[in-house]
């Protein structure tokens, strides 16, 4: 079976997928799979793991002796749609919370930051999004000085 | 934080959480001459310290600093039990959950007070006054380009301008918002060149703006820049914050039992009692039936039931020029459905526009003026982002019916430092469903009025989120249905009030609960000093 971080990086990139299976960057090119793994630690300690082999042996259910990071992507999709609407709670709350953090690593700051949590470059989801980060404020959208 | 910050030893009532509700009735009863203890589980942030306009870093659930968690963030978030609600965004620390909330003001629907309330609507007015002008509440007069689509598409779509405060009647009105006057140019955008609203588009991630404004001109008048340092400026209030309620503390009379005190746990993990002659729970719709439950209090029928939401339902289309949605004040223009709930314009940064349109659940079947719905992931989720300039969202808030099995217990397997956790138990009722329906349509008739490309509407199919909740201490006239009277005093218990949206007996006809729940606590102030320091 893969490593972790090598399931994680898939489940990322399901979410946000990149080339070749999408034209512009995705969560595999920032290594969202760090974010995910300190966050799955963060709620629970060990969670990491149990999420891993959770996704593969769903895998495996799949085709016999597959990890999760091996499938193509459209197993890869049908899985996590399958656990997002499953009939047990904890299943969904799992789905719910890897596509979150998934979509999180990509759209928020955190690729754009230090270590320090500063933001010293331009986060991906900023540049594909075009959205120019925090601004003091929106001088066309304030009232003029002879008002 | 506190600008002047006293010590009161001997409180004459002690404020549990300094949210909302907690600030104001603090405020009211200081300014009547009581001296008043806030006791808050969070910290009294510096805005233009602790703020940093960044979405996750602020807001996430998990480590932010608007957590519902310990101060210390390398420490796990407090926990919930949810059954039948994806998410409960609160926050902890003086303002409450009103540091990430749009600050979104409007009363509530008149019919709905006057149909399940102990008191009619008309003894509120009075109360919204006293709080509009002191926040202050006021509709912007510069608008964003969501918020002028917004317009166009409810003129289309043959919606009324209504007049606001009271709203009978459907049609679209600007948005109450608790957020100083949009400021003039200035260079630069700094204070105090620069005083009031800049537009920046940071209400939901903690207003900090402008920058080098004191806390108390800091544009949004979440309770942590308004009411707070009001209630402090007295000298007669002392916001003790790290400090979690964990009991309220009750004695035996001869007319009952009445509450003396509270037992908390301060930042150090020190555990403390203070004496007091009045306890206001102010926690909110969670927290405070969690602290009725873990104190003891009697087991009254309606404590921690009845509690409602707002479903929120979020409904997003394709312009073809931009609409910069991150732009301005949260919303600025709503559209009002009194018997069914409301809709708004959403001001969301990529992160919030993703999660809140795109996010929801799959696999949801049943046709609509949408071309999609349910969760999105993969290329369709990119190429939803990939227009995030040209998009906008509009979201639906439901009139929600109050039904007994909807509420908060405690969980016999999971605690915190403090207490047992919650449980928050939420399952709607067709009624609601159905209302939810014909709201979400007219939203998206909006969205397609307004000019969206009908091939890119999308709705998400929103689970239930705690982001507003209300109930579970609700007051009423009868024991038997109600927990509070109509003072929002306990029937059961003397000299224990409560001032959040617990007291609330019904979800307001779908308007959004902040304003409400302050008028309120500005009344149930009065009550506190009629009753017992007249």
């Amino acid at each position: 079976m893969p490593s972790a971080g090598e399931t994680l990086r898939a489940l990322a990139d399901t979410v946000v997928p990149g080339p070749p299976d999408d034209p512009s960057p995705g969560a595999a090119a920032i290594e969202a799979e760090h974010f995910l793994v300190h966050y799955l630690e963060f709620v629970e300690p060990g969670l990491t793991e149990r999420v891993c082999a959770l996704l593969d042996r769903l895998a495996s259910d799949r085709r016999i002796d597959v990890g999760f990071a091996s499938l193509a992507r459209g197993d890869r999709e049908s899985i996590l749609r399958e656990m997002a609407e499953h009939d047990l709670q904890e299943r969904r709350d799992i789905a719910s919370l890897l596509t979150a953090l998934s979509i999180a690593a990509v759209y928020g700051e955190w690729s754009g930051q230090d270590a320090e949590g500063n933001v010293v470059r331009r986060p991906l989801g900023w540049e594909l999004s075009g959205w120019t980060g925090p601004r003091p404020g929106v001088r066309s959208l304030m009232r003029p000085v002879s008002d | 934080m506190p600008s002047r910050p006293v010590a009161i030893n001997l409180p004459d009532v002690i404020v549990v959480g300094c949210g909302a509700g907690g600030a104001v009735v603090a405020k009211e009863l200081a300014e009547a001459g009581l001296g008043v203890v806030v006791l808050e589980a969070g910290l009294w942030h510096d805005p233009a310290i602790d703020f940093n306009g960044l979405e996750w870093d602020m807001t996430n659930g998990i480590d932010s600093v608007f957590r519902w968690g310990p101060s210390d963030r390398t420490k796990p978030p407090w926990p919930r039990i949810r059954e039948g609600l994806a998410s409960i965004p609160h926050a902890a620390g003086v303002g409450g959950t009103t540091l990430l909330s749009g600050c979104n003001s409007p009363r509530a629907y008149p019919e709905a007070v006057n149909r399940e309330w102990p008191i009619p609507y008309a003894e509120l007015v009075p109360y919204y006054r006293r709080v509009e002008a002191a926040l202050p509440v006021a509709v912007a007069d510069v608008v964003t380009r969501k918020d002028e689509l917004f317009i166009r598409g409810c003129e289309g779509s043959s919606l009324p301008f209504v007049a606001g405060p009271d709203v009978v009647g459907a049609g679209w009105r600007m948005q109450p918002n608790a957020i100083l006057p949009v400021a003039r140019v200035a260079e630069p955008l700094q204070y105090p060149a620069t005083d009031g609203c800049t537009q920046c588009g940071e209400c939901r991630v903690g207003c900090r703006h402008p920058a080098g404004a004191p806390l108390e001109r800091t544009a949004k008048r979440s309770t942590n820049a308004s009411y707070a340092p009001l209630a402090t400026a007295t000298g007669r209030c002392e916001i003790r914050t790290g400090c979690f309620s964990t009991s309220v503390i009750t004695e035996q009379t001869r007319d009952g039992l009445r509450a003396r005190g509270v037992r908390y746990r301060d930042g150090r993990g020190h555990v403390l009692e203070q004496d007091c002659r009045v306890v206001v729970l102010a926690g909110g719709a969670i927290e405070s039936p969690r602290l009725w439950f873990a104190s003891g209090l009697p087991a009254v029928p309606a404590a921690g039931r009845y509690l409602t939401t707002h479903w929120f339902e979020y409904v997003s289309g394709e312009f073809d020029r931009p609409v910069d949605i991150s732009a301005g004040q949260t919303s600025m223009v709503r559209a009002e459905f009194p018997g069914l709930g409301h809709v708004e314009t959403a001001g969301l940064r990529p992160l919030d526009f993703a999660l809140s349109s795109f996010a929801g659940r799959s696999g949801v079947r049943g046709g609509g003026p949408w071309a999609s719905r349910g969760g999105l992931i993969g290329n369709a989720l990119k190429r939803k982002m990939d227009a995030y300039e040209r998009s906008m969202t509009l979201v639906a808030g439901v009139d929600d019916d109050a039904l007994a099995h909807n509420g908060v217990g405690l969980s016999s397997e999971t605690s915190d430092e403090n207490n047992p956790a919650p449980i928050i138990r939420y399952r709607p009722n067709a009624a609601t469903e159905a209302r939810r329906e014909v709201l979400v349509r007219k939203a998206a008739e909006i969205l397609l009025a307004a000019g969206a490309r009908p091939e890119t509407v999308h709705r998400a199919d929103a689970l239930p989120s705690g982001a507003h909740v209300h109930g579970t201490l609700r007051m009423g006239s009868d024991p038997g249905s109600s927990v509070l009277d109509d003072a929002c005093e306990a029937h059961l218990v003397k000299r224990l009030f409560a001032a959040d949206t617990s007291v609330f007996p019904n979800s307001l006809g779908g308007a959004n609960p902040q304003l409400t729940a302050q008028a309120l606590a500005s009344r149930t102030a009065e009550k506190v000093v009629e009753r017992y320091f007249g």
